[in-house]
């Protein structure tokens, strides 16, 4: 029995801009992606201190699903009900980075706990899942590009499995300077919504 | 459509056996894997004891008997050898160029233990050199390339990481796409080779024990490191006809505790919401399981939360539960895989395997792990529990047919 | 003597990275983990990292840290008893 899915909301984090459901909703001047993140952070207002404690990649996920989950109602559903699937192609490169740098001067020689922690993909729904006490099934893939059609297999499959009530996905992809974050909440059909669909997802994706 | 999905192969490679033979014999004669480094070059070689497999790189690309070897890293050739393994176990070697055929690995480190040996030489921007072939192999998805590659496999291929959970994550991702007819059979575990990357980063975290571990120990130190491979191979019903099945996959489940990037919570809220919606999913009561492999990577934060959790799921009628991590250490992405192939042959072969090294019970917990092995015995259902970094919690049952 | 105090207060806040908080912010009596500063597990690491970079000191047993890092004050005097 295949379930009528819908787009609740979705936000694209990309060139130092933020965009809600298509609609640019925050733009920065600063190119820099810390400066500029930190500034998205101050201007949604997280209060979340622990947000400086994350890597580039995980700083980003938690900003786009912040504003993704802000603009869906998801108060009826449970906790345990909400999943979490993301993709990458860079998995946490920037932080394995950092980390083997730290490792590679035996005369200096300080790896850091807390980069070390961060050098894994899926940590970045884990953060998103401590923000927000999402409990559901939780995946992350590595991939060379976003593979839509995974994606909404992938999806579809958790709901008419009854795993899942509401599903965070989306595309988050941090490597060096170049970053893009595309998330989006799926959930029962409303009219009011977006269908959950590769051709969907696709136009949500591909705007600039 | 399918509803049932068999296990019909194993493979696995580790530092206590090259094959499953090996393996099985090393588990039933209490023989670890455990034991000072010798191949990696580390700060901490003295002392964090580590599980290697006894195979140089060169003996490993013979024993796999490698087509391409340029670039192959030492995870993508223990991948070879256990989906190797696994296949012609299952006797699918001469079909698996099909389409209704996937391969579904898992593994954290891909290739980074060639390339953070030639971190400083690929900056170099004229550098020549074979070190350059590792470029392209240092990416998660690369070893499974080379696996499919090796193994003529031209369908469905994916690449899991979600930390230590990653190949029961596989395991759950194959079963789904045969219920759903997408596949017919698919070989899903994981691999992980060791490397200064993990030994270091571990280490930091303070998590590594300079010692043999201890799961399940009041005492307990932490973990050490470990490599391998384990794939099984899982088919549908139909595909199955006729074959000798290891066991059903009966049960499984995923979810995340949201608790902390790396440490589980005290009552082990996660490790119990996934032990009890597997159950759910097999149809099982508690009392119906006869074993639980159990994560057990001997952390002090690991085995009070899993601990704890078996004790809510089980409550007076705590199973025997052992963790194999004392055998192989932790191979962390291809744990859930290894520990797959253990679960298999404790149905298979009767035999509940032993927690080692275990010293003195945990004082939170009512229970002690099961330090003898147990030969003869039915073992109906296996529980398998993996539990990654992230909070990414996964939980396994098979059960014989 | 409050100088260590201070040049603590100043490389916890870069190592743990407690962005809007300022040198002023820390009591150097007060509990570091719990309330106030919210540091958890990973930050105690960190912390042990912080001690041997900057001061030479190095801890091999994690559950020292408990005690060591109970303050600034704490810290402080384990770092004089250190080095005296």
């Amino acid at each position: 029995m295949s379930k009528e899915l819908s787009i609740l909301a979705h936000s694209v984090v990309r060139n130092s801009s933020i965009s809600i459901n298509g609609e640019k909703d925050f733009t920065s001047s600063e190119q820099d992606f810390k400066t500029f993140i930190k500034e998205a952070y101050r201007n949604y207002d997280l209060k979340y201190p622990k947000f400086f404690k994350m890597d580039s990649l995980c700083k980003l996920a938690v900003i786009g699903a912040e504003i993704a989950i802000e603009n869906s109602d998801l108060a009826e559903i449970s906790n345990d009900r909400i999943g979490i699937v993301l993709m990458n192609r860079a998995s946490s490169l920037e932080t394995d980075r950092e980390h083997q740098h730290s490792i590679d001067d035996r005369e200096n020689y300080f790896p850091s706990p807390s980069t070390f922690v961060y050098t894994l993909a899926n940590i970045m729904a884990g953060e998103i899942a401590i923000r927000h006490e999402f409990q559901g099934e939780n995946m992350c893939f590595v991939l060379s590009e976003f593979d839509i059609d995974l994606m909404q297999q992938y999806v579809s499959n958790l709901f008419e499995s009854g795993k899942i009530d509401a599903c965070l996905c989306g595309w988050v992809d941090f490597d060096d300077s170049n970053y893009e974050s595309v998330q989006y909440i799926v959930g029962e059909n409303s009219s009011k919504n977006i269908t959950f669909d590769v051709c969907t997802t696709k136009e949500i994706y591909n705007v600039k | 459509m399918s509803t049932r999905v068999f296990v019909t192969g194993l493979g696995t490679i580790s530092s206590i056996g090259n094959n499953v033979e090996e393996s099985y014999q090393s588990l039933v004669n209490s023989k670890k894997g455990i034991a000072s480094m010798t191949r990696l070059e580390s700060k901490h070689k003295r002392n964090r004891p580590i599980a290697e497999v006894n195979l140089t790189n060169e003996e490993l690309a013979n024993f796999a008997n490698v087509k391409t070897l340029e670039g192959c890293s030492r995870t993508s050739l223990l991948g070879i050898v256990a989906a190797r393994e696994a296949a012609v176990d299952a006797g699918i070697s001469n079909e698996l160029n099909s389409e209704r055929i996937g391969l579904i690995s898992a593994t954290t480190v891909g290739g980074m233990g060639e390339t953070e040996l030639h971190y400083r030489d690929f900056i170099d921007e004229n550098g020549q050199g074979t070190h350059l072939d590792y470029i392209n192999s240092h990416d998660c998805g690369e070893s499974t390339q080379r696996i499919a590659d090796e193994l003529g496999m031209k369908g469905y291929q994916n690449t899991i990481n979600t930390a230590c959970s990653s190949s029961a994550n596989a395991i759950l991702l194959g079963s789904r796409l045969i219920k759903h007819g997408i596949l017919d059979k698919v070989i899903v575990g994981g691999t992980d080779a060791l490397c200064k990357f993990t030994v270091n980063g571990f280490n930091t975290l303070m998590i590594l024990s300079d010692k043999d571990t201890t799961p399940f120990s009041a005492h307990r130190k932490g973990l050490n490191l470990g490599e391998g491979a384990g794939f099984v191979v899982i088919e549908s019903e139909e595909s199955a006809k006729g074959k000798k099945i290891y066991s059903e996959v009966t049960g499984y489940a995923n979810g995340c505790e949201a608790f902390h990037q790396t440490a589980s919570s005290p009552e082990g809220d996660g490790a119990f919401q996934v032990m009890t919606e597997a159950l759910a999913v097999a149809g099982l009561q508690p009392t119906d399981i006869d074993y639980i492999n159990a994560h057990g990577t001997a952390t002090e934060i690991n085995d009070l939360s899993e601990g704890r959790a078996i004790q809510r799921v089980f409550g007076d009628n705590v199973p025997k539960v052992s963790s194999t991590k004392s055998y192989t250490g932790h191979t962390l992405g291809a744990s859930g895989g290894i520990e797959a192939v253990y679960s298999n042959l404790a149905i298979d072969r009767k035999t509940i395997f032993p927690n080692l090294s275990f010293e003195e019970q945990m004082p939170e917990l009512g229970f002690k792990p099961q330090i003898e092995v147990v030969q003869d015995v039915e073992v109906a259902n296996v529980l398998s529990n993996a539990f990654g970094f992230g909070g990414n919690n996964s939980a396994v049952i098979f059960s014989k047919v | 003597m409050a100088e260590l105090e201070e040049e603590l207060k100043s490389q916890i806040i870069e190592s743990l990275n407690l962005e809007d908080v300022e040198i002023g912010d820390i009591e150097t009596d007060a509990p570091l983990f719990g309330a106030g500063l919210g540091l958890d597990s990973i930050d105690a690491l960190e912390l042990i990292v912080m001690l041997e970079k900057f001061h030479g000191i190095k801890i091999d047993d994690p559950s020292q840290g408990k005690d060591i890092f109970e303050s600034i004050k704490t810290m402080a005097k384990f770092i004089r008893a250190h080095k005296a």
